[in-house]
């Protein structure tokens, strides 16, 4: 028996490619034969052994299974229903194309193909695993009919071991300014805009001594990035740094900088960058929504989603609790305390176990397919 | 602001205190919000627009390949090279005409591009684009100040009601 991964040749983001290299890891540890493919790889996935489908996929039985990791934005450009094999899909979310409208009308279609694919292969797949409760949940409206379990993206946490950069340290370091950090790339579902926001309220009636950086590829969606850059200039708020892509080095040491986290972003993905912030103790303000409630916990601490709630004075509110946050110590301790419990959760032996019960279940209740004759598949 | 189960600190009375702090310090949530930034129009989409180097490059090829030659041909094998070289020479005298026309008809499309080129540079030198960016961010920030002027006014009020009735005890 096999078990293969597949992917498609867009948008993988860093996450992706760490988990790919974990779940093969986990594969060849449990004396599985394995492989990571793609439809059209591109030749950096090919330099990094990712190999092209048609030309390397060996024959295929019903016993074999194929993991197939549905990608934010992007699908497949292969039909699933050839593949004479078991089927999981690794949902890592979906975005809407209604958050690229104004911005960039490839991705808008990227996007309405990504959502298309997801409905049309729901009766090809056998079992679904989602990366958090609110991913489980989209698929259940969506009349998936198979089991769905959750497993977060699984990360060894080697990166958060390395040497931050000294020169950034050297930069910002030592003048008792308080840091802000969003670390996450400037998309639009993420909404940045509402992070700007708090921080302007916060430097407006909190602490005029602060700064906020917001590190991450900015290149994706540069229209949408220019939009910012524009209004943070229109609200002129000074000390606002984007710092564009950096290196891993780079962004820890902008964790090691920052006194607190804010993330706006919606349910549309899972934040690894919430799980570097509680590793490295930098307490996090998040907006309430299920993806966040997943990974923070129940016990964190939330600002209402204005979308959800349209409650105007959500930021208002979000900067002065940043401010209780920051100059509270007790609040402060209690808050990283519970962000180190949490965060074990997501530990690589822990998501491990958990990644290895999913697949037993899926290899007990999803029986081999038959390979219908006659016909010349993979 | 949720937190479900009991903690030592009470986050409710936290949003209890951080409301008040708002009513009483007159704290507005008005600011200028993202959709007040107009979108420039030009950035909306990623399809095909004016690069001035694709422009320059073709203008330049266009200069220096406008003039085509009816020379002697010198590909292929021996016989194909003499029947090409006879058949240059009998239809020369047809064909070198025609072939003049079509140069001085490229030269002059070559140096019409020159031209456009050059237009092209010359008004962009004097474009308006930046002043009209400047122009609207300045409008943005004259919005952002007066929001804040209100909101300043706002509170010099709320501090003279409190005044006077603390002058009326």
């Amino acid at each position: 028996m096999k078990i293969l991964q597949i992917v498609p040749s867009m948008h993988l983001t860093y996450s992706i490619w760490e988990e790919l290299e974990s779940i093969a890891k986990i594969l060849r540890d449990m004396g599985v034969q394995t492989g990571v493919y793609c439809d059209q790889p591109t030749r950096y996935m090919t330099e990094r052994g990712i190999l092209p489908i048609a030309q390397n996929f060996s024959k295929l039985n019903g016993e074999d299974v194929l993991i197939y990791h549905k990608c934010i934005n992007a699908a497949l450009q292969l039909n699933l229903s050839e593949f004479p094999c078991r089927k999981l899909m690794r949902f890592h979310g979906c975005i809407p194309p209604i958050d690229f409208h104004k911005y960039h009308t490839k991705l808008e279609f990227d996007a309405k193909d990504c959502q298309e694919e997801l409905c049309e292969i729901a009766l090809e797949i056998d079992y679904c695993v989602g990366t958090t409760s609110f991913h489980k949940s989209m698929l259940q409206v969506l009349k998936y009919e198979v089991p769905i379990a959750i497993c977060p993206p699984i990360t060894t946490f080697q990166s958060f071991l390395k040497t931050p950069d000294s020169q950034i340290l050297e930069q910002y370091e030592g003048n008792n300014c308080v840091n802000f950090l969003y670390a996450e790339p400037l998309m639009p579902q993420h909404h940045v805009e509402d992070v700007i926001q708090i921080f302007y309220y916060y430097q407006k009636y909190c602490n005029a001594h602060s700064r906020l950086f917001l590190v991450g590829d900015d290149t994706e969606v540069k229209y949408y990035t220019h939009q910012l850059k524009r209004y943070v200039e229109a609200l002129e708020l000074d000390q606002v740094i984007f710092t564009g892509r950096v290196t891993v080095t780079q962004q820890l040491s902008y964790f090691r900088l920052a006194n607190l986290y804010v993330d706006a972003s919606g349910n549309t993905e899972f934040c690894p960058s919430l799980i570097e912030a509680m590793y490295f103790g930098v307490p996090v303000l998040a907006n309430d929504n299920l993806n966040h409630r997943f990974i923070l916990g129940e016990d964190a601490y939330f600002y209402n989603n204005p979308y959800d709630h349209a409650g105007p004075y959500a930021e208002l509110e979000a900067a002065l609790l940043a401010n209780h946050i920051l100059t509270d110590l007790n609040l402060r301790r209690e808050i990283i305390a519970e962000q180190r419990r949490q965060q074990q959760k997501f530990s690589y032996n822990t998501l491990k176990q958990q990644l290895q019960s999913i697949l037993q279940d899926f290899l007990e209740t999803v029986s081999p397919r038959q390979r219908p004759k006659g016909k010349i598949m993979y | 602001m949720e937190k479900s189960s009991p903690a030592s600190i009470n986050v409710t009375d936290i949003m209890k205190d951080i409301r008040e702090e708002i009513k009483e310090k007159g704290y507005s949530s008005d600011m200028l919000s993202f959709a007040d930034v107009p979108l420039d129009v030009q950035d909306t989409d990623n399809m095909a627009r004016f690069d001035t180097d694709i422009l320059h490059s073709n203008v330049e090829y266009l200069s220096h390949s406008c003039t085509a030659k009816l020379g002697n041909p010198n590909t292929g094998n021996p016989f194909a090279r003499f029947f090409k070289c006879l058949a240059v020479r009998m239809l020369g005298f047809y064909l070198e005409p025609y072939a003049d026309k079509q140069n001085s008809l490229n030269a002059c499309t070559a140096q019409a591009q020159e031209q456009v080129e050059l237009y092209i540079q010359e008004s962009r030198m004097h474009s308006t684009r930046a002043l009209l960016e400047r122009i609207e961010m300045l409008e943005l920030q004259q919005k952002n100040m007066r929001i804040n002027m209100d909101q300043m006014q706002e509170q010099i009020r709320l501090l003279q009601d409190k005044l006077s009735e603390e002058e009326q005890k």
